[in-house]
C-alpha cells in the first residue's frame, strides 16, 4: 500500500498564502486549478489581480474572431470574480480590431478601486485612454505603453501615485508636468518618450528615482530633496540656445543623489554651453557614489569639463564609468589622465 | 562586534532556544513589532515554528544580512535553499507567514508556483497529493464553466 504520501498540505495553506502562490501562475493555470478539488474550485476567483495577454485569446481556430474570444474570456473572468481587482495588467495585445471592449474594461476597473494598472499596446496601434481612466483615484502604480493621454481639463492627477512609468505615450509637456506635480507621493518615475517635449518642471517631494529617455529641451528638477538615482538620456543633440540655467546650480535641490547616469546629449544640455574647465558645483554632491557617462564623444577635451566638474564636486565617488563612442577611442588616454588628476586623492575604482 | 549589539532568544515549539542578533531577527516583521512595542521579555516564544525549520530560517536570514554579498551569490543561495522536499517547503512557508517575512514568503511561494506551472490537473493532484472529490459530472461542469482555460 502506498500510504506514505504526505497529507495534502497545499490545499490547507492559509488563504493569503494560497493567493500569493496562485498570483504567480499564468492566469490560465490559475483558472485550471479550479478542477483540482472542491476546495480549489473558486480559489482563483478571490485573487485581487488579473494579468491578461495575447496568449490567452490566441487560438488556432480561424473561425473565431479575436474580439469575440477576448470578450468571452473577459466576460467569464469578471462574472466569476468575487473580489475587487486592484491590480490589472494588460500586455502584448495585437489582433484586436478596435479598443471599445478595452474602454469598457478600463471603466470597470476604474469603478472598483484599481490601484495598480499596466496597459501595453502595440506601437502601430496606440490606445486613447477613455475618460474613466482619469477617475481612478486610488491609483498607486501606473505603467502605460503606447497610450494617448488627453484628460479632461478638470483632471487633477492621481494623488496616491507612487510609481509612474510612461513609454512612448502621447502627452503634452504641460500635461506631463501637471500629472507629476499632482502626484505628491511619487517615488519612482520612468519616462521614455521620443516625441519632442519642451521644458518640464518636476516637483515631487518624495521622488527617489527618475529615469528619462527622450527628446526634451530641459528638465527642471526643483523640489526633489530625496532624489537618489537620476538617469537622463537625450536622444538628440540639444539646440544651441538652451541654457538659461546654471549648470553649477542644477544639482542644488537634490544634494543626496547617489547614482547619476548621463549620456552625452544630456551632459551637453545640462552644461548649457558653459565649459569652464575649473568650475565646481555650487554645493558638493556628498552622497554621490556612482557616476556613469555614456556615449561620450569629444571633439575637444574642453567638452569633458562638465564631467570633470561633477567628479571634482563629488568627494565620495566610488565608481566612475565613462563610455566613449567607438570613434573617439583615440583620445581615451588623454581623458583618463585628466580624470586621474582630479581624483588622485580619492579611493576610486574606475573602469 | 560593537557593544551595542542586542541579542534576542527565540524559543521554538519544541523548546529549543536560538540566540540571535536583534538586527537579524527583526527581518521578521512579527518579531520587529514585538521589539518595537517593547513587549519582549527574555525569551520570544515562536509557537508555530519547530527547531528544524528555524535553523533553515536563520540560515536564510544570516545569508541575506551578510554585508556586501553580491546579488548573484544571493540568487544561487536562494535557488539551493528552496530545493527541498515538499514537507520542508511547507514548514518554511508557514514559518515565513507566521514570522511575516515578506521577502522569504515571496521566494517560497514562487517556488511552489514553479512546481505547479505547466502541469495538467492530474499531475498537480499527484505531486501535491490532492484528492479529487468531484464526480465526473461536476468535473464536466467545471470544464464548461471555464472552457477557454481547458482548451
Amino acid at each position: 500500500m502506498e500510504c506514505f504520501l504526505p497529507p495534502d498540505v497545499l490545499s490547507n495553506l492559509p488563504e493569503n498564502v494560497l493567493a500569493d502562490i496562485l498570483i504567480r501562475l499564468p492566469l490560465r493555470d490559475a483558472v485550471r486549478s479550479s478542477i483540482l478539488s472542491k476546495k480549489w474550485r473558486y480559489n482563483w476567483c478571490r485573487l485581487p489581480q488579473l494579468s491578461l495577454d495575447q496568449t490567452l485569446w490566441d487560438t488556432t481556430d480561424q473561425s473565431i474572431c479575436f474580439v469575440t474570444r477576448f470578450t468571452d474570456i473577459i466576460y467569464h473572468l469578471l462574472a466569476l470574480h468575487v473580489v475587487p481587482i486592484t491590480k490589472f495588467i494588460l500586455s502584448d495585445i495585437a489582433n484586436l480590431g478596435n479598443y471599445s471592449k478595452i474602454d469598457n474594461l478600463v471603466l470597470f476597473v476604474s469603478k472598483n478601486g484599481i490601484q495598480h494598472l499596466a496597459l501595453q499596446f502595440p506601437k502601430h496601434k496606440p490606445y486613447k485612454l477613455p475618460s474613466s481612466f482619469f477617475t481612478c483615484s486610488r491609483m498607486s502604480h501606473l505603467s502605460l505603453h503606447h497610450c494617448s493621454i488627453q484628460p479632461l481639463s478638470t483632471f487633477t492627477g492621481f494623488s496616491e501615485l507612487v510609481k509612474l512609468e510612461l513609454n512612448e505615450v502621447t502627452i503634452s509637456s504641460e500635461m506631463l508636468g501637471c500629472l507629476i506635480s499632482h502626484s505628491q507621493l511619487l517615488e519612482k518615475l520612468v519616462l521614455q518618450i521620443s516625441s519632442i517635449l519642451d521644458h518640464i518642471q518636476i516637483d515631487a517631494p518624495k521622488l527617489k528615482s527618475f529615469d528619462f529617455t527622450g527628446n526634451i529641451e530641459l528638465i527642471s528638477l526643483k523640489k526633489v530633496p530625496f532624489l537618489l538615482e537620476l538617469s537622463l538620456f537625450n536622444t538628440v543633440a540639444p539646440s544651441l540656445e538652451t541654457g538659461e540655467h546654471d549648470f553649477t546650480k542644477y544639482f542644488e535641490s537634490f544634494p543626496n543623489l547617489e547614482h547619476l547616469h548621463l549620456d552625452y546629449h544630456s551632459l551637453q544640455l545640462l552644461a548649457a554651453g558653459s565649459y569652464d574647465i575649473e568650475a565646481k558645483l555650487s554645493s558638493p554632491l556628498n552622497g554621490l557614489k556612482c557616476l556613469c557617462l555614456s556615449d561620450i564623444c569629444l571633439d575637444e577635451l574642453a567638452e569633458l569639463s562638465p564631467a570633470l566638474c561633477l567628479i571634482r564636486s563629488s568627494p565620495y565617488l566610488q565608481d566612475v564609468q565613462i563610455k566613449l563612442t567607438e570613434y573617439f577611442d583615440y583620445i581615451w588616454l588623454d581623458v583618463t589622465v585628466q580624470i586621474a588628476s582630479q581624483m588622485s586623492h580619492k579611493p576610486l575604482q574606475s573602469r | 562586534m560593537s557593544s551595542s549589539t542586542k541579542f534576542l532568544t527565540l524559543k521554538t515549539n519544541d523548546k529549543e532556544e536560538f540566540v540571535l542578533d536583534e538586527a537579524i531577527a527583526i527581518r521578521s516583521q512579527t518579531i520587529k513589532n514585538m521589539v518595537e512595542d517593547d513587549c519582549v521579555s527574555n525569551v520570544i516564544p515562536l509557537p508555530n515554528v519547530d527547531s528544524k525549520t528555524m535553523i533553515k530560517v536563520i540560515e536564510y536570514w544570516k545569508k541575506h544580512s551578510e554585508e556586501g554579498i553580491s546579488k548573484d551569490k544571493l540568487m544561487d543561495f536562494d535557488k539551493a535553499f528552496v530545493k527541498v522536499d515538499q514537507s520542508i517547503l511547507y514548514a518554511l512557508i508557514l514559518a515565513a507567514n507566521f514570522l511575516n517575512d515578506a521577502e522569504m514568503l515571496d521566494m517560497i511561494c514562487q517556488e511552489v508556483a514553479n512546481r505547479i506551472k505547466g502541469k495538467t490537473p492530474e499531475e498537480i493532484r499527484k505531486e501535491f497529493n490532492i484528492e479529487n472529490d468531484f464526480t465526473p459530472e461536476e468535473e464536466e461542469e467545471i470544464r464548461n464553466e471555464n472552457v477557454w482555460a481547458f482548451e
